[in-house]
This record gives structure tokens, C-alpha cells and sequence, in this order.
């Protein structure tokens, strides 16, 4: 073999390697794509759902002794929280919140939403709004609102910020609040992944 | 074969050995001071700690493999060039390939079957594709890179350059990290990406030197991706269930048995390479 074959050789060698790791990582993308759009079915309280695989779902567990006012909320993060029909969230990133909330329906969805944060910011430190619009999401009429909140965490914990946005949807005669928080981030961020799963809720189902 | 040739190899796995005892040393040695001296440390000097630490793994390789090689050395400097280069591609590609790109973290850790696709598809192609580049298109063309054997030598640097990067962003990350476990994930990192860096090394360096098919250097990065998605798949698997502590110390045994017998297999072979090219 001459020196011009041998070298010839090693460039056929690199570029074979380069194209074989470049298959590898579509190969790996579509494995990424083919994971995260794997889902499966929730339904608690007649309200169904697809929820990514593998995420942990805590059902409310004060359905059984609703109160007598259905706006009076315990803690909204507490699974007591009786306006709570689930949460959703990844045991690895357990920072980000996909929630699940039903109101009675019957009251237009601005007034919905100022009762939800009246009683979110008497129990919230810092609840903020920060902006809030109507909105169409696939020809359905809702109600968006951005709002922020502090969480002390436990003694010694540094305090965290959370950021969400609450879609607020008319459906039967309830109000549907699907809700997304995250800690320390921008919801934004995460927007693609949870307006897919917002798609999937429905009463019934 | 060459004597002076022979006695290079043999000093080399001898100092690949010593480094691996010298590093089970290292880890006793801290884990020691850990439960008998109990050092208290701010959030800065912990940090500052932690990356000392990350770093003692390539110190100890480096060292050792100096003072073994002095029949024909390898330039320092090219040695230092190949363990920056790669941590600089662990920091400017490799990370932000697999945390911002392909987001690892959001789908790689669901189930045994992700962990071990992903791990060889994704982890294992990217991390051993950029420390064969890192030699494939530097030192190899140098006239310093002359016998098979020296594409082991310059894979092994970049590969340890390549985990301190990613040590030194673990530690940096966690604000700092717990002496024990964390000298423990240190020492698994690095023995870890050496071995497999070893073994793309094995294969660039045969290729140098010997006709061999196009796919030969494809087939030895493919391997160390294997090799690199199947062992931190069953590393995670074993350290993050049951008993954590044994399991830290499984997961360090298991990269301890990776490297010894990476190095045992990369010597027999490179030494059956050699007397067949002799006795050609």
C-alpha cells in the first residue's frame, strides 16, 4: 500500500466515523422524541388526562369531604386544597408542576380568576399577578394568568421563586384551571411541553 | 519487536497500575479523613475543595506516567494540550450537547431501556467521538505520535482532561460536594473515560501503523460507546437503589474493575499487534 493509499484510507476511516456517531445521535433524537411524547391516561373525579410516562401524579385526597364553600381553598399547594383534582410532575425535575384545578362554573372566568388569586395571595407570600389576558387555545375561549409567588421552604431552606401561569377553560358547569409552576425558572421555558398535556384535559374523556 | 519499544509498553501499564492503586490510596485516603478528622469547610472553600479534588485523578495519572516513560517520552506539552483539549470539549460541546441540545435529564433516566439506548446513542457517541477528534485531528498527524501505543497514551489524557471538565462542573454545580461520596464519583468519573479513551486510543493507534479497513477506528469508537452507555447505565442502576452507601462503593468497584481490565486487554493486544508486525 502506498503512502497516498494509506492516507486515503485514514480519511475514509475519519469520515466513516463522523457520519456513524452522526447516525448514532439521530438515531438518539428520535429515542428522545419517541420517550417524551409517550403518555399515559389519568382520570381523577370524572377529569382525564394524558400525562408524560413516568411522572408521578398526586390525586387530591379531600375529595370525599368537600367543603361547604367550594372557593375556600386550603394551602394551594397542599393536597388538601379541595379546588385540587391533581398534580403531575417529573420525580426527576421535581421543580416543574403540571396542576389540574376545578371550579364551579356559572361565573365568567376574569371573576374565576380574581377569587382563585384572592385566596391564593391571603395564603401565598408575595403572590403576584403578573399579567393576565383572554385567550383561544384550538378555537376554545380561556382566560390566561402569569403570577408569582415566594416559597419559604423549610427553616434554613434558601426562599425559592416560583413562576406560573394559570389557563382558566369553561367546561360543563365547571371551570377547569390547568396550571404550570416552576421553581427558579422562567414557565416560558417549559410552555411547549405543557400546553401539549393542556390539550389533553378533559371532563369526561 | 524493538526492546526499547517493549520496555516503553511495559512501563506504561505499569504506571496505568500504579495510578490505579495510587487512586484507590487516594479514595481511602480522603474518605479517612472524612470520618476520623470530620474538616468543617465554607460554602467557597468546599467548592474550591471539590475541584482540587476532581483534578488529583489526571495529576496522578500524569505524574506516574513521567516518571514511567522516559525511554521515548512523549512531549509534555502535548500530553497537557491533549487533557485541556478535552476538557474543553467536554465544556464547550460535549455538556452543552447533551444538557441544552438533547436534554438528558428530561427523558434519558425514565426507564432500563432509555437509560441503556440513550446512554450508548447519545452520552456514549458524543463524549467518544469528541476525544477521538481530539486526537484524530491533532496529535495523530504529529511525527511525535510514532508507534501504536501512543494513541492510548494521548486518548488516556484527553479523556481524563475530559472528566475533570465534567467533575469540576459537578462540583461547581452542587456548590460543592460531600468529601466521601464525592471523591468517590471523582475517582469512577475519571478511571471511567480513561478506560473507554483507552480503548478509541488502541484502535487510532493501530490504524496508524497498520493497514487496516476503513471501519477499523468506527468500530473502536463504537465500542467505547457501548462500553461508556453500559456501564454508567448499570452504575446508576446499582447506585440509586438499595443501600446507597455499599452501592457508592459498588459503582467505584465496578470502574476500578473497568480500568484494570481495560488496561490488561489494551496490553495483551497492543503486545499480540506488536509480534505480528515483528514477525512480518
Amino acid at each position: 500500500m502506498t503512502a497516498a493509499t494509506f492516507e486515503q484510507r485514514r480519511r475514509q476511516s475519519s469520515t466513516l466515523t463522523t457520519v456513524i456517531t452522526i447516525i448514532a445521535l439521530l438515531l438518539g433524537w428520535g429515542l428522545k422524541i419517541f420517550t417524551e411524547g409517550r403518555t399515559r391516561p389519568v382520570t381523577v373525579e370524572g377529569i382525564s388526562a394524558q400525562v408524560p410516562a413516568g411522572w408521578v401524579v398526586r390525586q387530591n385526597e379531600t375529595s370525599a369531604s368537600q367543603s361547604d364553600d367550594p372557593f375556600q381553598m386550603a394551602h394551594p399547594e397542599s393536597a388538601q386544597n379541595p379546588n385540587q383534582v391533581f398534580t403531575a410532575w417529573n420525580p426527576l425535575h421535581p421543580e416543574r408542576h403540571y396542576t389540574v384545578s376545578a371550579y364551579p362554573g356559572g361565573v365568567d372566568l376574569p371573576s374565576t380568576a380574581a377569587i382563585r388569586t384572592l385566596n391564593r395571595g391571603q395564603d401565598l407570600r408575595l403572590y403576584r399577578i403578573l399579567d393576565e389576558t383572554p385567550i383561544l387555545v384550538n378555537g376554545n375561549e380561556g382566560y390566561k394568568v402569569s403570577f408569582a409567588y415566594v416559597d419559604p421552604g423549610d427553616v434554613g431552606d434558601v426562599p425559592t421563586v416560583i413562576q406560573g401561569i394559570d389557563y382558566y377553560f369553561p367546561s360543563g358547569d365547571q371551570t377547569l384551571v390547568i396550571t404550570l409552576e416552576v421553581e427558579n425558572d422562567n414557565p416560558s421555558r417549559h410552555l411547549t411541553d405543557f400546553l401539549k398535556f393542556l390539550e389533553t384535559v378533559q371532563v369526561g374523556g | 519487536m524493538n526492546r526499547k519499544s517493549s520496555q516503553h509498553r511495559d512501563s506504561i501499564w505499569q504506571a496505568d497500575l500504579i495510578s490505579l492503586g495510587l487512586l484507590v490510596v487516594f479514595v481511602l485516603a480522603v474518605y479517612g479523613l472524612e470520618a476520623w478528622v470530620k474538616p468543617v469547610f465554607t460554602q467557597t472553600s468546599l467548592i474550591l475543595t471539590g475541584v482540587i479534588l476532581a483534578l488529583i485523578p489526571a495529576v496522578i495519572w500524569l505524574a506516574f506516567f513521567y516518571r514511567r516513560d522516559r525511554l521515548e517520552p512523549e512531549p509534555k506539552t502535548m500530553v497537557i494540550q491533549a487533557f485541556f483539549l478535552g476538557g474543553l470539549l467536554a465544556a464547550a460541546i460535549g455538556t452543552p450537547l447533551l444538557n441544552n441540545i438533547f436534554q438528558i435529564s428530561e427523558w434519558l433516566y425514565t426507564t432500563f431501556w432509555t437509560r441503556l439506548l440513550g446512554g450508548i446513542l447519545v452520552i456514549g457517541f458524543t463524549q467518544e467521538f469528541l476525544k477521538y477528534a481530539a486526537v484524530r485531528w491533532t496529535v495523530y498527524k504529529s511525527e511525535e505520535f510514532d508507534e501504536p501505543v501512543d494513541g492510548i497514551i494521548y486518548a488516556t489524557a484527553t479523556g481524563l482532561g475530559y472528566a475533570a471538565m465534567l467533575n469540576i462542573q459537578f462540583v461547581i454545580e452542587s456548590g460543592g460536594v460531600d468529601l466521601s461520596a464525592g471523591v468517590i464519583r471523582i475517582t469512577i468519573v475519571s478511571l471511567a473515560h480513561a478506560s473507554f479513551a483507552g480503548v478509541v486510543g488502541y484502535f487510532l493507534g493501530i490504524e496508524k501503523f497498520q493497514e487496516r479497513p476503513a471501519w477499523f477506528t468506527s468500530l473502536g469508537v463504537v465500542i467505547a460507546a457501548v462500553l461508556n452507555g453500559v456501564f454508567f447505565m448499570i452504575r446508576s442502576t446499582v447506585t440509586t437503589t438499595g443501600f446507597s452507601q455499599a452501592n457508592t462503593w459498588i459503582g467505584f468497584i465496578l470502574a476500578a474493575v473497568l480500568a484494570g481490565a481495560t488496561t490488561y486487554f489494551l496490553s495483551t493486544a497492543i503486545s499480540r499487534q506488536l509480534v505480528a508486525g515483528g514477525s512480518q
